[in-house]
């Protein structure tokens, strides 16, 4: 029989060898991993190997597991408090939160038993007090993957209840191994000219001419983890573009802020609400931030009354604490100043979209950072009629013409909008929007009204990759990165 | 922003509306948003500026003037002739109102009404009594002359829902409300008395002597606090609540009438209400949208008008604020939306475009980005052998998200230590936040990890992505706690160290629970820009 002279060299290491593994084979006859693959199914089609698949257990510790191997077993918590002196079952509840799980186990494997709530010890229990149980020993042996092979006698009814316990998990890991059929071992073989890899130097020499080429197999030379852009920068860099083509610049801020940007030049009252240490991250420091005397002053008096009856009070000393910016209005405030020292020229468009930060309770739809699209539009003659046009035009980015405005409340804007878009058949708040208070343009010296707007970006991200947890936005897992 | 559940029906008849979806878009129309809707209870939050629209009385007047057109709720206040002193300043608790309320029919419900209406004030506008603390008595067991002053702790009183007297420093250490607001005082304490003895301990508790019971008929209100404009408008609200049940009345406080309530008066124009809203309104419409929304209008002119704030409409600060109310009432889904003519040019921040740039080269050479948190567990940090201290958060909710990264890869090893069981290699890059000393800088992280990774392949990584960046660089032997001695570098440009590479010291990585070998180089790439 004519064969490859690649697959010449796979048959003479399986003659040698009555049964190999794949990865054997391939160490043994010094060829390339995917092309072994590729002529293993050409051997396979002429019915000259088999391949049998055998599967193995393989065992590793669960999350769980691996937090008790770092703190212990409740089990010896429990023995450790006993020893301690506290033998009541209702009293080591209250010392420890697992004592109960423990005791159970404790009770299972005949170490302990409870006469009206007071625990005794078995007499191995008492020696288990200054040694290790088998079950403690097991759980450090399995810091590393265990095969089912290695698994001693002794061992498996440990293994049965780590396994119930959610402890370990087990794993199913297939094997390839390789021999010759009957077939192939009566056959004469001899190597035909064929070509299996076309090299340079067949092309220059042109020794092509007048061969066979050998034929592919229709299969993949195994799975390729292309680079990717991260998904979120990918939607976060489509939505910039859109702001772009719509005419908006883009501005960037600071996220080590103070409350004066944050809040103070929005017109937010010294003693709003939302600048309570539940809505805003304050940095552990004594500095004080620096901010341009003249502007803090007309802030400052802004926020005592000098535009409209304001809020007749004023904290110097938290206007300069730094924090973690909580909005990027921030932005746009910084945005006022420089249009205030013409560094920036109107008419504007700007945006913004960054990070910030607010110390909330994590959960699907609260982390303790997130991206926030922002901006602003100064020109002559803008009117709220404009503001909502542009609204329009902007949640065009949620795939929907139908909306609905609602009237809103923002300490910094007057009048003040929500804006909601038809997604499926229902509205879905998507953003929120207004023209600057007088009280918040006036102290920049800037007489023209100023639109401003900002749209969830997290509500956009959850809509177009289908995420409904805000975590996952950061995941931490590759594989949902691999295939997002 | 609170909820409140009102009574369905009777709003339905108040408008005369059956229809719930109708209800629901007037309401929605005119700020508050409907929660839920069921047979009998309608569950509303109202914004935080309607302080008006606390209680329900409140809120059925100002839906009925939106749907039927209105006026203000007028007062007079006539003088009960109580007395009241405040001599010298309370330092703890500085500003002090009070007013009287004459005739109230009190019963069961009306009792509840006035403690819960307490409560949300307290809660709301109060920040939990720090600003404002109310106190509400029975003004026909007060004897004589009321009092405002400080006290000394061993001063006594029967607080309420107690039988027998105790010290003023006994009642924060004994009852629940002075254990929960004692924090917000401190010595002397405030109080107000009477002839007798101590009526109240604000912030914390009142005198069982003066309680409110179903038998009271004329009321005598306090509020004290730390905030002038808070207790102004708490004074206000409570004066506009209690004007629906009985007669408000003033007090001579220090021999002077007190307090003064007026409807102020602010002129618009009307060129100027149709400049802001881009529409064009006549001067009868303006005047028919602003009583809509509960206000009275004297028209001047063709041009001027002066609208009457009614007292209770506390979050007028501006004529902007009376102008959104007259956009309100024409109904914001009602305007023609007039195109936006600004004609500006688009364009991307350079920080991005530059971090694009290092992206799109990476992604060629096959690493996949990540992105992580910039908040992080100090300890990780300390895991990774980072000497720096890192800059802390005073508040943080969670020990994890505690202190902000002064170094970008302690974020990519806690990546690659959570993905230990799947496949490699895990080659990955963050371009993100760092801190250090308050000053943020953007980041690039590089890891290479899989089986036999090498510190000559990042040196490649480094050198093509350098090339495509246009900028020289050079390497210079470093001695990092966080790498092999021999096996890592500076990375310096411009004679600057702007970042360093190396092959991650074992101790780490078993730190780390990373058992394959990990090389890293982090770059500041704000040095770059």
């Amino acid at each position: 029989m004519r064969i490859s002279k690649e697959e010449f060299e796979i048959i003479n290491v399986l003659k040698e060898n009555e049964k190999i593994s794949f990865e054997d084979l391939v160490e043994k006859c010094k060829l390339n991993k995917d092309l072994v693959e590729r002529l293993l199914q050409n051997l396979k089609l002429k019915n000259l190997i088999e391949i049998e698949i055998e599967e193995k257990k393989v065992f590793s510790l669960s999350q769980e597991g691996k937090k008790y191997l770092e703190e212990g077993l409740p089990e010896r918590k429990v023995l450790e408090l006993i020893s301690k002196g506290i033998t009541n079952a209702g009293e080591l509840s209250t010392k420890y939160k697992n004592a109960e799980i423990g005791i159970i186990w404790l009770k299972n494997n005949r170490l302990i038993s409870i006469i009206r709530g007071e625990i005794q010890l078995s007499e191995s229990a008492i020696e288990y007090l200054n040694k290790k149980m088998p079950k403690e020993i097991f759980l450090e042996e399995l810091k590393f993957e265990k095969n089912e092979e290695d698994i001693k006698e002794g061992e498996k009814e440990i293994l049965a209840e780590f396994i119930k316990r959610k402890i370990v998990e087990e794993k199913i890991i297939k094997k390839r191994f390789i021999k010759l059929t009957e077939f192939a071992k009566n056959q004469e073989f001899e190597v035909e000219e064929e070509i299996t890899v076309l090299t340079s130097e067949i092309l220059k020499k042109g020794l092509w001419k007048n061969k066979k080429f050998k034929k592919y197999e229709l299969v993949s030379a195994g799975r390729i983890y292309p680079g990717k852009i991260h998904f979120y920068n990918r939607i976060l860099n489509e939505v910039r573009k859109f702001l772009i083509s719509l005419g908006f610049q883009e501005f960037k801020g600071k996220i080590i802020e103070c409350n004066f940007w944050n809040c103070d030049a929005l017109f937010m009252p010294s003693r709003h609400v939302a600048r309570d240490i539940h809505d805003i991250y304050y940095i552990d420091t004594d500095k004080e931030a620096e901010i341009d005397e003249e502007i803090f002053e007309n802030v400052k008096e802004s926020h005592l009354g000098k535009f409209s009856k304001g809020w007749e009070y004023f904290d110097e000393k938290l206007a300069k604490k730094y924090i973690l910016r909580s909005h990027n209005t921030a932005i746009s405030a910084r945005v006022l100043y420089k249009i205030s020292k013409k560094e920036v020229k109107i008419p504007l468009k700007m945006f913004a979209i960054d990070r910030v930060f607010r110390p909330d309770t994590i959960d699907a739809k609260h982390f303790v950072e997130f991206d926030q699209l922002e901006g602003i539009i100064v020109d002559k003659d803008l009117n709220f009629s404009n503001l909502l046009y542009i609204l329009k035009e902007l949640v065009k980015i949620f795939g929907s013409e139908e909306v609905k405005f609602k009237p809103a409340y923002f300490p910094f804007t007057e009048p003040s909008v929500e804006v909601f878009v038809k997604i499926g058949n229902k509205y879905i708040e998507v953003g929120g929007a207004g023209i600057f208070r007088e009280e918040v343009t006036k102290p920049f010296n800037i007489d023209l009204p100023v639109l401003a707007w900002g749209i969830g970006i997290g509500r956009l991200v959850m809509l177009k990759t289908g995420i409904n947890d805000i975590r996952d936005i950061m995941s931490q897992n590759i594989d949902i990165l691999r295939n997002m | 922003m609170p909820t409140f559940e009102f009574d369905l029906q009777k709003i339905k008849k108040e408008l005369e509306i059956d229809n719930n979806e109708k209800i629901i878009e007037i309401i929605e129309s005119f700020k508050p948003e409907v929660e839920e809707i069921s047979d009998n209870k309608i569950k509303i939050t109202i914004t935080s500026d309607r302080i008006d629209l606390f209680f329900e009385e409140g809120f059925l007047k100002a839906i009925k003037d939106f749907v039927f057109g209105g006026s203000i709720k007028k007062i007079e206040m006539e003088n009960s002739n109580v007395k009241v002193y405040y001599s010298s300043k309370v330092r703890c608790r500085e500003f002090f109102s009070c007013f009287v309320v004459k005739n109230v029919s009190m019963n069961e419900s009306l009792l509840r009404k006035i403690i819960e209406f307490q409560e949300i004030l307290h809660k709301y506008v109060g920040r939990n009594r720090k600003l404002v603390a109310i106190g509400i008595h029975d003004l026909d067991k007060i004897k004589g002359k009321i009092f405002y002053r400080e006290a000394l702790p061993n001063e006594k009183m029967i607080p309420l829902t107690y039988e027998n007297e105790m010290t003023l420093k006994e009642i924060l250490e004994i009852t629940d409300k002075g254990k929960e607001y004692r924090n917000l005082i401190y010595e002397p304490y405030p109080a107000i008395y009477d002839e007798e003895s101590i009526i109240s301990f604000p912030p914390i508790l009142n005198s069982e002597k003066t309680k409110l019971t179903v038998n009271t008929k004329n009321i005598f209100v306090d509020i004290t606090g730390i905030d002038k404009r808070s207790v102004d408008i708490v004074t206000k609200i409570l004066i506009y609540f209690f004007s629906f049940f009985g007669t408000p009345q003033k007090v001579y406080l220090n021999e002077k009438e007190f307090p003064e309530i007026d409807n102020e008066i602010i002129r618009i124009k009307r060129s100027e209400v149709n400049k802001i809203l881009g529409l064009e309104l006549e001067l009868e419409e303006i005047k028919r949208l602003l009583e809509k929304m509960g206000y009275e209008v004297i028209t001047l002119n063709e041009e001027d008008i002066d609208v009457i704030i009614p007292y209770y409409r506390v979050d007028i600060l501006h004529k902007r604020d009376v102008i959104e109310d007259i956009a309100i009432a024409y109904g914001y889904n009602n305007f023609e939306l007039k195109e936006l003519r600004t004609i500006t040019i688009g364009k991307i921040h350079e920080r991005e475009e530059f971090e694009n740039k290092i992206r799109e080269i990476l992604i060629g050479m096959k690493f996949l980005e990540v992105i992580t948190p910039t908040l992080i567990n100090q300890k990780i940090l300390e895991k990774a052998k980072v000497k720096d201290k890192p800059t802390k958060l005073l508040n943080p909710v969670s020990e994890e998200y505690s202190v902000l990264r002064n170094y970008l890869f302690p974020s990519l090893l806690l990546f690659l230590s959570k993905n230990t069981s799947k496949e490699y290699p895990q080659n990955i890059f963050e371009i993100g936040y760092i801190v250090r000393d308050l000053e943020e800088y953007r980041s690039l992280a590089i890891a290479l990890c899989y089986d036999k990774a090498n510190l000559s392949e990042m040196i490649s990584v480094l050198e093509e992505l350098f090339r495509n960046l246009k900028i020289n660089f050079e390497l210079k032997e470093s001695n990092l706690e966080f790498f092999i001695e021999g096996r890592q570098a500076y990375i310096i440009s411009n004679n600057k160290i702007i970042g360093f590479l190396g092959e991650i010291h074992p101790e780490i990585l078993t730190n780390f629970e990373i058992f394959i070998p990990t090389i890293i180089a982090e770059i500041n790439i704000s040095l770059l820009i």
